[in-house]
């Protein structure tokens, strides 16, 4: 087995214009994300980033560490578990597990998760 | 392409609209020049994947998706999980068409849960990645 036992990890710094543009993106503009005067209003108490956004972060920790061929059959599970907030500093990383499969996860910077799950990479023919 | 099931009359889609096996419809996404641009503006080391379409942006093509055939929803829906499952590649320029099932509905805890299983297609109808996306419905 080939799999390192962990991720190479990567960060990203979560603010506003970010995301005003990750909702071209998607074509979400769902004031929660937007529109800081209603979402200070809302339960939330602020602007959330869209949750799929910081997602991105596990692919790209998944490509800093494997070649796109490995990639090629990649299978990715997570849960949303925290609301990520403009100011959030994320960082996305996992490690290895004996099933062969990651543990993966993004945190921000109080190192509280925000995202984790699971995922599978191909394993090589040695 | 595109089509939309038909779901309620009058207002936002209510659980209750959901039903396990039944397609929603499928919308088609353009992964075009601009929409990369977009991308790679956000997340610039995706620019080493091109021309095949960074894998985050899985994500894009689905909700997109996701937010043409399911509309109009209801205020206070919780996007709680989601997997993928990569089976081919995407290219830039390529028409992705994402087709959304109701995979399966519950109520835990007073609230409603619903997982729509997600097949997004290239232009030659092969399945290019699977995915499910797990809500919970604000009614």
């Amino acid at each position: 087995m080939d799999l390192k036992p962990t991720l190479n990890m990567v960060e990203f710094d979560v603010q506003m214009d970010k995301i005003h543009l990750y909702a071209d993106i998607v074509d979400d503009y769902n004031p929660i994300h937007v529109d800081p005067e209603f979402a200070a209003a809302s339960p939330m108490g602020g602007v959330i980033a869209h949750g799929t956004m910081s997602l991105a972060l596990v692919w790209q920790s998944l490509r800093a560490t494997y070649d796109a061929e490995r990639l090629q059959d990649a299978d990715v599970s997570i849960r949303f578990v925290k609301p990520v907030r403009v100011g959030d500093t994320l960082t996305a990383g996992g490690d290895l597990g004996d099933d062969a499969e990651y543990r993966i996860w993004v945190r921000n910077q109080a190192g509280v998760d925000v995202i984790n799950g699971r995922a599978r990479v191909r394993q090589s023919n040695l | 392409m595109q089509s939309k099931a038909k779901i309620s009359l009058d207002g936002c889609i209510s659980h209750a609209d959901f039903e396990p096996g039944k397609s929603m419809g499928s919308a088609s996404v353009n992964l075009s020049d601009e929409l990369i641009d977009h991308w790679v503006t956000l997340f610039p080391s995706d620019r080493a994947c091109l021309p095949a379409m960074p894998q985050g942006m899985t994500s894009v093509l689905v909700m997109r998706a996701y937010m043409e055939i399911l509309s109009p929803r209801p205020p206070g829906n919780v996007h709680a999980g989601q997997s993928f499952r990569m089976q081919g590649t995407v290219n830039v320029g390529d028409h992705v068409t994402t087709e959304i099932v109701c995979e399966k509905k519950w109520q835990k805890n007073g609230r409603n849960w619903v997982e729509l299983a997600t097949t997004s297609r290239d232009g030659a109808g092969n399945t290019v990645f699977t995915g499910a996306m797990t809500m919970i419905w604000a009614v």
